[in-house]
């Protein structure tokens, strides 16, 4: 990607201490609380897609990053590679992964889990979810920091990915946690601790 | 050992946080301003970045005025900073002879390369404290200087050659042929005996000035059975280049400097296994000017080197100098123990009931279990 085009998305995407500390904020309740969502702030979403903002915020140079469905010329792992430093990896050494288009449920079982001693290298993966309020997916969760049982629709999210997820959490303390985004800059925590059960529309 | 959590109320708890506030920050007195603290009170401010690990006199400032003076607390405040900041990059190994000398002295040798620069220093003046409401009336005249006008430093004589050097040259050194390797970061894993020197000197470089001394008064004085024979061979206080590779050309770009006090201490080798005509260096380096600390550091460099592991010295400095570590671990002391308290209370109540007053009966053997 050249200058003329690099720079303003840079401008965009630097954030402010204050942005930062909000989107930090933001995913550390959404993380805590399962199922309830949180916004993330408004300035950076004008020129940044908004699954990358909690990557934005979180990057440095400690954290290989991934940039799924990025622009063909990989702009988007540029200006995270200028705004915070961060390396650029391949999906399976990602501790972070921004996933601007749907992925599969392949992509998500490649993630790094961690291991029982250090579960803190799971990768941390951040979804934009599709526009609109279609309903479809419904996606029950329960376990820790879910008030009861909570209901999420979770728009334009493959089918198999919660099966999927299943498998990769399986070996808890190992795992990987999931922030779903939608483009209006609500996100939405899934932890590893969290069970997901696919509620199916039509009756079986 | 078991202790509940503070349930100490959490009014009472904001109640004091409330009073902390206000009695600091609204305090019928004029305000300290960030400039007046790096002004005035510089040491303390480098004493503050150096034990925090973060370089930025403005946060040590602020951090010694939110702890009312506290330089341990005002460490915390900054270390606890540097935590929420990204890493941005990793700089360029800096090089010590790079150093733009503010102050130098060389104690072991009269005439060393470049000049002996006493600087702003405070050795050699009698300690009697003026009390004053401001500053006096006049400042110093410039020194006498027999009607010629005082020569400006060259560049030459800002950055002399080190005494060490002089040493090596005369083939006094032991030459220790390490390889060079990467750095050990304590910021990432916590250093554990053993370690190599790079952790034992950037666990020295960040640790409590006041432990370091204490533990170099103790290493002196040797009750753990160590000589020493040390002479200073440099005291150095100047700036240093930071330097960075620029992400997209990849050359080196200097992004700033910091000042640094950096030290040298030539040790007299005597022991029956070292060279014994040869002298070792240990080296020791710190954030601002803080000569005790860099002194104490350096001595204590290769007093670890000859004796760290034949006797306690590399676990106190791995393991004990760390001022958070161990200022932590004391202030936890005043979370309650209620619990724990309470049960050795009934230990003893048991055993006075059981009538184990008397003296422990000597085990068999004659060694008494304590």
């Amino acid at each position: 990607m050249t200058g003329p085009v690099l720079a303003p998305r840079v401008a965009g995407a630097t954030l402010g201490p204050d942005e930062a500390q909000r989107t930090f904020r933001a995913v550390l309740d959404a993380l805590a609380r399962p199922g309830r969502a949180y916004r993330l702030p408004e300035r950076p979403l004008r020129t940044v897609p908004a699954a990358l903002l909690p990557v934005l915020a979180l990057a440095d140079l400690d954290t290989p990053a991934c940039v799924l469905g990025d622009d063909p010329d990989g702009g988007w792992q540029q200006v995270l590679a200028t705004v915070t430093s961060a390396p650029a990896a391949a999906l399976p050494q990602a501790r972070l992964v921004a996933a601007l288009r749907p992925l599969s449920g392949d992509e998500l079982l490649a993630l790094r889990r961690g291991t029982a001693a250090a579960p803190e290298d799971g990768a941390l993966l951040s979804i934009a979810l599709a526009d609109g309020d279609s309903g479809e997916p419904r996606w029950q969760l329960a376990g820790p920091g879910v008030a009861g049982r909570n209901v999420i629709t979770p728009v334009g999210l493959p089918g198999q990915l919660a099966a999927a997820r299943a498998q990769a959490v399986a070996g808890f303390p190992a795992g990987v946690d999931l922030l779903l985004v939608s483009p209006d800059g609500r996100v939405l925590g899934i932890p590893r601790t969290t069970a997901v059960t696919v509620i199916s529309e039509e009756a079986s | 050992m078991g202790y509940s959590g503070a349930r100490g109320g959490l009014a009472a708890i904001l109640a004091a946080e409330n009073l902390v506030r206000t009695a600091r920050d609204h305090a019928p007195v004029p305000w300290a301003s960030t400039a007046q603290i790096t002004g005035r009170f510089r040491l303390a401010v480098d004493r503050v970045m150096g034990e925090a690990g973060l370089y930025h006199e403005e946060s040590a400032a602020d951090a010694f005025r939110q702890a009312e003076g506290d330089s341990l607390e005002a460490a915390h405040l900054v270390r606890a900073r540097r935590s929420t900041l990204p890493r941005l990059a990793v700089s360029e190994p800096v090089d010590p002879d790079e150093m733009v000398v503010l102050r130098r002295i060389v104690p072991a040798h009269r005439t060393p390369d470049g000049p002996q620069l006493l600087g702003r220093t405070t050795d050699y003046t009698g300690r009697l404290l003026e009390r004053r409401d401001g500053p006096p009336e006049r400042a110093p005249d410039l020194p006498a200087t027999n009607g010629s006008s005082t020569p400006r430093r060259a560049p030459e004589q800002r950055c002399p050659r080190r005494f060490s050097a002089l040493l090596a040259d005369l083939g006094l050194l032991v030459d220790h042929h390490s390889e060079p390797a990467e750095p050990y970061d304590i910021t990432r894993r916590p250093a554990r005996p053993p370690a190599p020197r790079s952790a034992v000197l950037a666990s020295m470089a960040r640790a409590e000035t006041g432990a370091l001394v204490g533990l170099w008064y103790r290493s002196i004085l040797g009750p753990d059975g160590d000589i020493h024979e040390v002479t200073l061979g440099e005291v150095r206080h100047g700036r240093l280049p930071v330097r960075v590779r620029h992400p997209h050309t990849g050359a080196p770009v200097c992004i700033g400097q910091i000042r640094a006090t950096e030290t040298e201490a030539i040790e007299d080798l005597d022991g029956a296994d070292e060279d014994r005509t040869r002298f070792d260096v240990g080296y020791g380096m710190c954030f601002g000017h803080n000569e005790r600390k860099a002194i104490a550091m350096a001595n204590l460099d290769v007093a670890c080197r000859r004796f760290g592991r034949s006797g306690p010295l590399e676990q106190l400095l791995l393991l004990t100098t760390d001022g958070l570590d161990s200022g932590g671990f004391l202030e936890h002391l005043k979370l309650p123990h209620y619990v724990t308290f309470r049960s050795m209370v009934e230990r003893k109540q048991a055993m006075r009931a059981a009538g184990e007053t008397g003296p422990r009966v000597a085990d068999p053997a004659g060694r008494d279990c304590r």
